[in-house]
C-alpha cells in the first residue's frame, strides 16, 4: 500500500546515515568472497539486511517518537511498515543467497574460470568445511532458506514483543531462542564429528522438487508471519500513547 | 506618526497608545488623512495583542480621532470632523479653566489675565 | 467569529493525576497563551489535542473536524514546536526537507529552506548538533513550511536565552498577522505571554482555572495587600493565597469584591506570574488546613 511505502521509505531515510549503507558493502563482500572460492559466504546474505533495519531502534526512542503523532499519517501504517521493512529485505536477501549459490555453482561447473581459480571454488578447504557436516552442495540451497525464514520469524517476534511490550521484555523473550539454536546449532556440530546424528543430507528431503518446495515454501513461511504479526501488533497497539 | 510603549509606565498599554496617538493628532504634529498601521500590524511591530489594538484603534474611531475607511484601513481624521473639533474644544475650555485659576491664585486681576492671553496671541 | 480550536469538557486521568473536564476556545486569527505550574496539565492536554493521548471523554474539534476522527487531516495543517527535536539526530536540513516533503500536501521546499536561511541555520550540519534555540528554530521552520493554520507551541522557550525568546515572539507575531492562522502557546515562562497573547487559559491541578482575554483576567484579580488589622476576617476568607508577614500581608482577590475592600488596603494588576503563584500558595493553605484537621 502508498502509506506503507511512505513509512518505508521515511524509516530507511534513518537508518540511510546510521549504518543502512553496510548492507550494500557486506553484499559486495559476500560476492566476491564467493566468486574467488568461498561460497558458503552466499549464506551472509540472510543476515546482511539486518543493517537496513536494525539501527532504526538507536533512533526509534524518547522524543523522536513524537513524530509518528506528528505527521499525517495514520499509525497503523507505522507498524505495518516496520514489519515489512524487515520481512521483504530479508526475503530479498534470501533470494541473492540462492542466486549466488546457483551462480557460483554453475561458474564452477562450467570451466568459465581460469584454472587455478577453477580449483579454488571447490578447492580442498571449501570441500571439507562441507563435507565436515555430511553436506552436499545442494544442501546449501535449502539450508540457506530454511534460516533466512526461520531468523526472520524470529525477528519479527522480537519486534512484535518490542511494539506492545517494550525493548526489556522482548530481549529476555528472545533471548532464550537464540541461546536455543546456537546450542543446537553447536551441539549438533559436536555431535556430528562422532556421527552420532544423521547428516544434514540424510535429514533434507531426497526429492529435487520437494526441496524446491521447501524453498519455497520458507519465503512463504515469511510473507506469511509478516502479515500475521503485523496485523496482531496493529490491533495490539492500537490505543498506545505516544 | 510616533507610537512607542514603555515597559516601566503604570498606565495599561492600551491607554499608552491612545494617549499618544490622541495627544499628537491634537497638537497637529500629525498631517490629516495619515494612514495608520494596519490592527495586525501594529500589534506585530509593537509586539503586543492584537485585541489590545484593535481597542485602541476602536477607541479612537468613536472619539473622533480617527476614521475607519473600508477596504482601506484606518487614517487621521480630518480637522474639520465634527468629533474631533468638540474634543479639541473641550481642551481649550479646561486650558482656559487652568490659566483663568492660575492666574486669579497668582493674584491676578480678571483684566491683567485677558491682557496677558492678548500679549501671548499677538507675539 | 470561528473558534479554530474547540475543547469540550476534556477529561482524561493518568495514574496520580487527571484532566478534569477541561473546556474553552480559540478563535481564529489569535494567540492563547496556556498558562499553569509543571504538572497542571497542559503537556497532557496538547498530547490530546495532537491525539497522542486517548481521552476518557470530552471532544476536541479542531477546524471543526474531529481531533481523532480525522487525526490525518487535521495534521496536514497543523504546525507543531516542541521543547525538544522530534527528528533523527543524524540528518542535516536537505535530508529532512526530502524526508518530510512527501507527508504534506502543501510543503514547500523553497519555503523550508528560506525559513532555514532567513533563521540562520546550517545547511549540512547534522541537526543533532544544534544548539537548543536553533533546534526550535528548526521546528518553527518545518511547522511554516506546510501552509499550516494553527501552530501549537508546547514550553518552546524553555532554557533559550533571552534574545531566542524574543526572536520566537517575533515570528509568531508575524505569523498571526494573517487573521486565518491562530497560535496555542503553553508555557510557564509568563513573561512571553504577557504582552503578546490575546486570551490565555490558565491550567491548574488539571482543571482550567480561567480562560478569556487577557484583558478579562486582568481586569478579574487584583493584588491586595495592607496591614493585616485593616483586613476583616470574612474578606480574608474571600483572599486566594494569603500571604501574611509581620507588617502587612498580600493576597489575590476578586474584583468583584472591589466594593467591600476598605480604603486602608491597596489594590494593583495582577500579572500573570503573580496569579499562578497565588493561585498555587491557596494550594498549600488547602493542604495544611487538611493535614491540621487530620
Amino acid at each position: 500500500m502508498k502509506n506503507v511505502l511512505k513509512m518505508m521509505r521515511f524509516d530507511y531515510s534513518i537508518t540511510k546515515g546510521i549504518g543502512g549503507k553496510y548492507a550494500f558493502y557486506f553484499a559486495i563482500i559476500f560476492t566476491v568472497m564467493c566468486l574467488i572460492g568461498f561460497f558458503p559466504a552466499a549464506l551472509g546474505f540472510v543476515v546482511t539486511p539486518f543493517a537496513l533495519y536494525a539501527p532504526l531502534e538507536t533512533v526509534r526512542k524518547g522524543d523522536f517518537m513524537k513524530i509518528y503523532g506528528l505527521l499525517p499519517m495514520e499509525r497503523r501504517y507505522v507498524t505495518k511498515a516496520l514489519f515489512a521493512e524487515i520481512a521483504y529485505p530479508q526475503i530479498i536477501g534470501g533470494i541473492a543467497c540462492e542466486l549466488l549459490l546457483l551462480v557460483t555453482g554453475a561458474i564452477g561447473k562450467a570451466h568459465l574460470y581460469p584454472a587455478f581459480l577453477q580449483e579454488k571454488l571447490y578447492d580442498d578447504n571449501t570441500q571439507q568445511l562441507i563435507s565436515t557436516l555430511g553436506m552436499k552442495y545442494s544442501d546449501l540451497f535449502v539450508l540457506a532458506a530454511l534460516a533466512t525464514a526461520l531468523i526472520t520469524i524470529i525477528v519479527l517476534f522480537f519486534y512484535m514483543i518490542l511494539e506492545i511490550k517494550g525493548e526489556t521484555v522482548a530481549l529476555v523473550c528472545c533471548m532464550p531462542f537464540l541461546i536455543a539454536i546456537l546450542a543446537a546449532a553447536i551441539g549438533y556440530m559436536l555431535a556430528n564429528d562422532n556421527g552420532a546424528v544423521p547428516t544434514i543430507t540424510d535429514m533434507l528431503p531426497a526429492s529435487t522438487v520437494l526441496r524446491v518446495l521447501l524453498i519455497i515454501g520458507s519465503f512463504a513461511a515469511i510473507i506469511a508471519a509478516e502479515q500475521l504479526i503485523g496485523s496482531f501488533t496493529v490491533k495490539a497497539t492500537a490505543k498506545k500513547e505516544i | 506618526m510616533k507610537i512607542i510603549i514603555k515597559n516601566s509606565s503604570t498606565l495599561p498599554i492600551y491607554e499608552q497608545i491612545e494617549e499618544q496617538i490622541k495627544s499628537q493628532i491634537l497638537a497637529g504634529k500629525v498631517t490629516e488623512d495619515e494612514q495608520l498601521p494596519s490592527i495586525r500590524q501594529l500589534a506585530r511591530d509593537l509586539k503586543i495583542s492584537v485585541i489590545t489594538t484593535t481597542r485602541v484603534y476602536n477607541d479612537l474611531v468613536s472619539e473622533g480621532f480617527i476614521v475607519s475607511v473600508a477596504g482601506k484601513g484606518y487614517f487621521v481624521a480630518p480637522r474639520n470632523n465634527e468629533l474631533l473639533r468638540e474634543r479639541m474644544l473641550c481642551e481649550m475650555e479646561e486650558a482656559i479653566e487652568l490659566v483663568v485659576t492660575n492666574g486669579r491664585n497668582a493674584g491676578l486681576s480678571d483684566e491683567e489675565i485677558i491682557a496677558a492671553v492678548k500679549r501671548f496671541m499677538e507675539e | 467569529m470561528e473558534n479554530i480550536l474547540d475543547i469540550k469538557g476534556l477529561n482524561k486521568a493518568y495514574e496520580g493525576f487527571a484532566l478534569k473536564d477541561v473546556t474553552f476556545s480559540l478563535p481564529k486569527g489569535y494567540i492563547m497563551g496556556f498558562v499553569g505550574q509543571n504538572g497542571s496539565g497542559k503537556t497532557t492536554t496538547i498530547r490530546s489535542i495532537l491525539n497522542m493521548a486517548n481521552i476518557d471523554s470530552g471532544k476536541i474539534s479542531i477546524f471543526g473536524l474531529d481531533s481523532v476522527e480525522n487525526a490525518v487531516e487535521i495534521k496536514e495543517r497543523l504546525g507543531v514546536v516542541f521543547d525538544s527535536l522530534y527528528l533523527a539526530n543524524h540528518l542535516n536540513i536537505k535530508q529532512i526537507d526530502k524526508q518530510l516533503a512527501p507527508f504534506y500536501k502543501d510543503w514547500s521546499s523553497e519555503e523550508f529552506f528560506r525559513r532555514i536561511k532567513a533563521f540562520g541555520l546550517p545547511d549540512n550540519k547534522k541537526v543533532g548538533d544544534f544548539s537548543k534555540g536553533m533546534k526550535m528554530k528548526l521546528m518553527v521552520a518545518v511547522a511554516l513550511s506546510h501552509k499550516a493554520e494553527l501552530m501549537i507551541l508546547d514550553e518552546p522557550t524553555s532554557g533559550l536565552d533571552p534574545v531566542a525568546r524574543d526572536e520566537l515572539l517575533d515570528i509568531l507575531s508575524e505569523y498571526i498577522s494573517d487573521d486565518s492562522r491562530s497560535v496555542l502557546f503553553s508555557t510557564h515562562i509568563t513573561s512571553d505571554v504577557e504582552r503578546i497573547a490575546d486570551y490565555i487559559t490558565v491550567l491548574h491541578g488539571g482543571k482550567v482555572w480561567f480562560t478569556g482575554t487577557k484583558d478579562e483576567l486582568h481586569e478579574k484579580y487584583l493584588v491586595l495587600r495592607g496591614a493585616e488589622e485593616d483586613i476583616s476576617s470574612s474578606l480574608r476568607e474571600k483572599c486566594i493565597g494569603f500571604h501574611g508577614y509581620r507588617n502587612g500581608f498580600d493576597a489575590l482577590i476578586s474584583a468583584d469584591l472591589l466594593d467591600e475592600i476598605p480604603p486602608e488596603l491597596e489594590t494593583e494588576k495582577a500579572s500573570i506570574d503573580e496569579i499562578l503563584v497565588y493561585i498555587a500558595k491557596e494550594d498549600s493553605h488547602e493542604k495544611r488546613s487538611e493535614n491540621d484537621e487530620v
